[in-house]
């Protein structure tokens, strides 16, 4: 009988990323069955029940309260992960007070510092997200939402104000921009140049942008939309005040617009804003039928293609490494353990064009619903929000990662991995050497691992310093998302060589 | 731009008052020097401070002791 | 109704709101017996601290001071009569803030008791509060023995008549410059007024030599003054209501016009949400203890004197009054500047003529916006005396309290209400 134990602090507030931290170095104690520290709000108590983790202790907390929960073998351990969770809270506060000044606590506050401010990132838990934004809106500032977990109203709320009043919200849900250059939330070091992007997801962006600058080409700037900004609901709002922005803007010269499948009447609404545009547009809606579109504009399926089209440069492929199947004899299916959502989609676009049948946790028109466990090919997208409640996004922590990897190890009918490893600010120091420690523990060639790496030589990680290590390790590191797949596609057909 | 000329060519273009006619959004955005106001996760203050970008980091506590009501009630009745 | 037009009458209630903050004008005028300052004090009425209380909830303190005041008016042979009186109903209790009066911990006023007048003169309202009795076994902490009543007379038959003489000879004596000077000595006019109280004895001496014609009597109500630091602490108190009275009532205003406790309650008024008074059980405040004394005899927070934060004095002006800083608890000069700079999170703006030299002369943090207390989840933070638990005893320490979050959250709600938003 296992012991759960909770804590309740009253009135103390942490960021998520602090949090995730702590749930992390409490979960690996020992006989620490689970564990998880987290704001008392309703959804997160419900998250800690379905989790069983949370007791009557717990249930007395508030949403602006904390709650620290155990499960672990026995009532010592559970104590013990108690009190070290409660140290590690503890000092982050320390650490505030001895600051001399005091911080602003309020987005008004905030604007008495610096008057001149003119964008606000907004990342706390979603449910307070909104009424953020319309304070930021209010005082004139253009919006970006980091902050999932908004409702679809609130969204087409505060996007319909945002277009009344000349400005602009990205996201909710949007995970990345690039504005002259500098990035924003999860983001790549890019060099200035003449293409515009529009993104309704944050690593389709990130690919995008850096397959352009590893071909040499510039970025003028990246607005992130949000997943949902081409939904009916929403209307594409921001999508249309993003053309607007870059059409008029001198600099950008090409515009790529990427997005999940848009409904069919935000598409009238889009090709309309393209048609009346001076840019020439590359757009790729991931996972969709093609689309008429206007005469300044070209459809494509991939996020390759869509750099492809741009730049009109092939990725090098030479540099890749030998594929080489290594996986054992009666294995045949690619597993793809992905980080960033936008990458598995076009890993699923991908297969399926080859005729395979594919299922995923996040599937595209085509995919199936991955429903554990099943065999066949699997795209599993981890940063979902399935793997994501409590947990920190595979993104920031790639430990997040192991255990499906190790899963896929032990898999038999498994002949080849595919994974991501998404670079740029925001992301993990050292992705690669994190995956290359595991490998060398637990991994002997087999199955066969293939990579890509998405970033820049500019990126705090270092693009080719990344790709080294996975090249060292035995990992087949493809030049694009894309190639990637298609080399898992290509293996598939290989036989096994020792 | 062997590019923008392709487009010049390739394309039926509009006049240029026609295009000025379109309501456009705010080019504060991209035009001005950005300063960011960061209400939450300190890392992404972090990452801009050290690229110099002005920011302002919020102390920021679920408003209104994290009852999600009254927080969009305040919101409602907040300048900002 | 939309929200851009609720933003538009809430813009426009707190800009009027602060606009008659900033503008008012006190002036002390006179000293007057409360029965003759306000007419309606009639023969067993007794004005109270803080919210509407009934006998049955108050704590000791209050009702020792009811017990000793309705001796001193000849209401009851002594103060177990008085309690029998109290009990049966025979007497009216109400709120000093519902007679543009206000009182310091107990806060007792009745109609014999002298009281301060003080005149708004940009708005011709006027205000009262009794006089301060000085430290020690006093009234205002629920102090009724025979010491205390002796000094009660004394203040009704001489001082109060003296100093009423001596203000009469002038125009009255304008305060405003006086709390700016008082802030420059090192005052935040709650828990330290000796700069004040001095600069108010300079303004009142040669007029007092004048009036007074007996030397011994002048010489009597110049050492009661002089012995007593905090004499200024009820003219502030005076002058805060003054000021805040017309601000009450107006249309849209989220600003708080008054919070006051009555040792079981606390209470805040809301210019917007007319005269409702949003209350939560009072807390316990955190400081230091006379010798001989803990906080297990402490009574909880008490007075009208919050008065004074409300217009951005005491707790607000922390940064102001170092001294204080460390006598109350709240540790050093650089806590002190803090305390002031969260202050500045729930308020709309800062005093331009009360100015603090130790933050360059910044102003006090000034009009209290309940949008900003619960927003921020930061409390008023209040500069207090504590009395004890038990009625006669006095005073025992002084510390810091904070306003209950709780009174905020419910104004918030009942004006959201108000403004048609649910």
């Amino acid at each position: 009988m296992s012991a759960r134990l909770n804590s309740v602090k009253r009135g103390l507030f942490l960021d998520s990323v602090i949090l995730m931290q702590i749930s992390r170095t409490i979960s690996k104690l020992e006989n620490v069955e689970d564990a998880a520290v987290m704001m008392g709000t309703p959804a997160n108590q419900e998250i800690l029940n379905n989790s069983n983790l949370l007791t009557d202790d717990g249930k007395i907390a508030k949403g602006g309260d904390l709650i620290i929960a155990v499960r672990a073998s026995d009532e010592p351990s559970a104590h013990l992960a108690l009190n070290q969770a409660t140290s590690l809270i503890e000092r982050p506060v320390i650490l505030k007070e001895q600051s001399s000044d005091v911080l602003p606590a309020t987005l008004r506050a905030a604007l008495d510092d610096n008057p001149n401010a003119n964008l606000a990132l907004i990342s706390v838990p979603g449910e307070f997200a909104a009424a953020e934004a319309w304070k930021a809106l209010r005082a004139g500032l253009d919006v970006m939402i980091f902050s999932d977990n908004v409702s679809i109203e609130a969204e087409a709320q505060l996007k319909q104000e945002a277009r009344k009043s000349n400005r602009i919200v990205m996201g909710p849900d949007c995970g990345t921009a690039i504005l002259a250059g500098v990035p924003l939330a999860f983001a790549n070091e890019v060099p200035a140049g003449n293409i515009g992007i529009i993104g309704a997801s944050g690593t389709g962006i990130q690919e995008v942008v850096c397959l352009i600058a590893r071909a040499g080409f510039g970025i003028s700037h990246a607005i992130g939309v949000g997943g949902r900004d081409l939904s009916d609901p929403v209307g594409g709002l921001s999508t249309l005040t993003a053309i607007e922005l870059l059409d008029s803007d001198p600099a950008t010269e090409h515009i790529v617009l990427i997005s999940k499948p848009p409904s069919e009447r935000v598409v009238k609404v889009i090709t309309k804003a393209i048609n009346r545009s001076r840019k020439f547009f590359t757009v790729c809606f991931l996972g969709s039928a093609d689309y008429v579109l206007p005469n300044n504009a070209v459809s494509v399926k991939t996020l390759k293609a869509a750099a492809v089209n741009v730049t009109k440069i092939q990725p090098d492929t030479s540099s890749a490494g030998d594929l080489v199947s290594t996986g054992r004899a009666g294995a045949k299916w690619i597993r793809g353990l992905y980080s960033g959502g936008s990458l598995s989609s076009e890993a699923q676009v991908i297969l399926i064009s080859h005729g395979l049948k594919v299922a995923s946790n996040s599937p595209i028109v085509g995919a199936d619903l991955y429903v554990e466990p099943s065999a066949g090919h699997v795209i599993i997208d981890l940063g979902d929000d399935k793997y994501t409640v409590g947990r920190p996004h595979p993104m920031i922590e790639p430990a997040v990662r192991d255990q499906p990897l190790l899963d896929a190890f032990q898999d038999p009918s498994v002949k080849v991995i595919l994974l991501d490893l998404v670079l740029g600010y925001g992301s993990s120091l050292d992705p690669a050497d994190h995956i290359a420690s595991l490998l060398q523990q637990n991994w002997n060639n087999d199955p066969t691992i293939i990579a890509s790496v998405t970033g820049t030589e500019y990126d705090p990680q270092v693009f080719s310093r990344q790709v080294d290590i996975l090249h060292a390790a035995g990992v087949y590191v493809a030049p694009s998302n894309a190639d990637a797949a298609e080399a898992a596609v290509k293996l598939l057909s290989m036989q096994y060589d020792s | 731009m062997l590019l923008a000329l392709f487009i010049t060519m390739s394309k039926p273009y509009k006049s240029k008052t026609e295009v000025d006619n379109i309501q456009v959004s705010s080019q504060r955005m991209l035009k001005d020097k950005l300063q960011v106001i960061n209400i939450g996760l300190q890392k992404f203050a972090d990452d801009l401070a050290s690229r110099e970008v002005e920011v302002v980091q919020v102390d920021w506590k679920p408003p209104a002791r994290g009852n999600v009501r009254l927080a969009n009630l305040l919101a409602m009745m907040s300048d900002y | 109704m939309g929200a851009s037009s609720v933003l538009a009458r809430i813009r426009s209630g707190n800009e009027n709101a602060l606009a008659r903050m900033i503008q008012g004008d006190p002036i002390l005028v006179d000293v007057l017996p409360a029965g003759e300052a306000i007419p309606e004090l009639a023969e067993r009425i007794i004005l109270h601290a803080g919210p509407p209380i009934e006998w049955e909830r108050m704590c000791g303190p209050m009702r020792g001071a009811i017990c000793g005041i309705a001796v001193f008016e000849g209401w009851a042979d002594d103060l177990t009569h008085a309690a029998n009186l109290a009990e049966t109903g025979e007497f009216q209790f109400h709120p000093n803030h519902h007679f543009a009066t206000v009182g310091p911990m107990t806060g007792i006023t009745t109609r014999s008791q002298p009281v301060l007048v003080v005149e708004n003169r940009a708005f011709g309202n006027r205000a009262f509060c009794t006089l301060n009795e000085g430290l020690g076994k006093v009234m205002r902490f629920g102090g009724n023995d025979k010491s205390v009543l002796e000094r009660l007379k004394w203040i009704r038959d001489v001082l109060g008549p003296g100093l009423s003489d001596a203000l009469k000879t002038y125009d009255g004596i304008p305060l405003k410059a006086l709390v700016a000077r008082g802030l420059t000595m090192g005052d935040e006019m709650h828990q330290r007024n000796v700069g004040s109280s001095s600069l108010l004895i300079r303004e009142l001496a040669p007029r007092l030599a004048r009036t007074v014609r007996n030397q011994s009597v002048l010489g009597d109500i110049l050492a009661f003054l002089s012995a007593n630091d905090q004499f200024f602490l009820n003219v502030a108190m005076t002058m805060g209501k003054s000021i805040m009275d017309p601000v009450r009532g107006i249309d849209g205003a989220t600003i708080v016009t008054a919070m006051s406790r009555n040792g079981t309650d606390f209470g805040i008024v809301v210019s917007g949400l007319g005269d409702q008074w949003f209350t939560a059980p009072v807390e316990m405040p955190v400081g230091l203890y006379f010798p001989g004394f803990t906080e297990e005899d402490a009574n909880p927070d008490m007075g009208d004197s919050t008065i004074v934060e409300t217009i951005g004095l005491g707790g607000f002006a922390m940064a102001a009054a170092p001294a204080v800083a460390g006598f109350v608890g709240a540790g050093s000069a650089t806590v002190a500047a803090k305390s002031t700079h969260a202050m500045g999170q729930i308020t709309v703006t800062k005093n331009p003529e009360w100015t603090m030299p130790s933050l360059d002369y910044e102003g006090v943090p000034t009009g209290i916006d309940i949008r900003l207390v619960v927003e921020t989840g930061i409390a008023p933070l209040i500069n207090t005396g504590i009395a004890h638990r038990n009625p006669g005893v006095g005073q025992v320490g002084a510390g810091v309290v904070r306003a209950p979050m709780e009174c905020f959250e419910k104004a918030v709600e009942a004006f959201a209400h108000s403004m048609g938003l649910s």
